[in-house]
């Protein structure tokens, strides 16, 4: 078991909080250590590994709630899928990095509510203005660690961005994307996952690793068309102590 | 077949729909038409009626009732 002092949620949702990772050979018991020590934290987050059925029921029974899956997804470059219309839209759709007006604009679609199966704004001991400032507070501390962010391009208009860093020697985390809202229901939303892959072969990568949450179901089909394929999997829960 | 059973025909096979729930159909108001489900509706209605969709309006292309003014523009009428 991993216990991670996620100092970081305090300022972005004014809570303390400790992230608890479940490893595959913990023993239930585990979890009457994460109720009796961290309690005195606001908000504990578990990830626990497929398949611990006796810790998920025990993270129940002590007052945690289910709240997501979080699927890691693999794609080798090499096997990523477009169908012929997607092709065919995709060389219309261009992305450049973003200028600090852009970083506004992207902000603005943040906070004007994006995330719409995000596990914080699900959670209603959370209000919608703390998960957006947790997602640009992410943003700006991912830029400050070298990461890139991207506008997508439809003609004139940008349409969604992704978040993008280097990983490995030669695997590249799209750390988080989306459609703005205007181009929500246009189709486009292949080419937030079809950019990143393009942008990771220019730069020479093999893999993409990325997570999706099982709440976000579109996302979750168009990664599978695509050609990513489920690398690891882990049941969330939370507790709120306070 | 006329082509407003080749119409509905094409968001029944891609959606899993019936007939009934056909007319006040949008872009995301199942789960089936999400982002990919859209590409596959496209496709349909490409093949069913042989026209190939500007950019534009595929982009546009929210509803059963937008789609059908769409069509207009390649001379197929609903």
């Amino acid at each position: 078991m991993k216990i991670i002092d996620a100092f970081w949620e305090k300022r972005n949702l004014g809570v303390s909080c400790t992230e608890i990772m479940i490893e595959k050979d913990d023993h239930v018991s585990c979890v009457d250590k994460i109720s009796s020590t961290l309690e005195a934290s606001d908000y504990l987050v578990v990830k626990v590994p497929i398949g611990r059925f006796d810790i998920n029921e025990s993270l129940t029974q002590n007052g945690f709630v289910f709240v997501e899956g979080s699927i890691n997804f693999h794609l080798n470059v090499k096997d990523a899928i477009l169908s012929p219309l997607q092709q065919r839209l995709n060389n219309v759709v261009t992305y450049s990095e973003m200028t600090e007006s852009d970083l506004i604009q992207l902000f603005n679609e943040i906070e004007a509510g994006m995330f719409k199966t995000d596990r914080i704004l699900l959670d209603s001991c959370f209000t919608e203005k703390q998960a957006a400032t947790r997602y640009v507070n992410w943003i700006k501390d991912e830029i400050g660690k070298a990461a890139q962010v991207y506008k997508i391009v439809y003609k004139e208009d940008s349409i969604g961005f992704f978040a993008f860093k280097k990983v490995g020697d030669d695997v590249y985390y799209p750390f988080l994307a989306g459609l703005y809202e205007k181009f929500a229901n246009s189709g486009l939303g292949f080419a937030t996952l079809r950019k990143p892959i393009e942008e990771s072969i220019k730069r020479g990568g093999r893999m993409i690793s990325t997570y999706v949450s099982t709440n976000n179901h579109p996302v979750l089909r168009a990664h599978t068309q695509q050609g990513f394929s489920i690398n690891e999997l882990q049941y969330v829960f939370v507790k709120h102590t306070k | 077949m006329t082509n407003l059973e080749k119409y509905n025909a094409a968001f029944i096979s891609s959606f899993q729909l019936s007939e009934t729930q056909l007319p006040t159909l949008t872009y995301q108001s199942v789960q089936s038409w999400d982002s990919v489900g859209h590409m596959g509706l496209m496709a349909v209605l490409e093949d069913s009626f042989d026209i190939m969709l500007d950019t534009d309006d595929i982009i546009d292309f929210s509803s059963y009732e937008k789609g059908k003014e769409i069509l207009k523009k390649y001379n197929v009428v609903i």
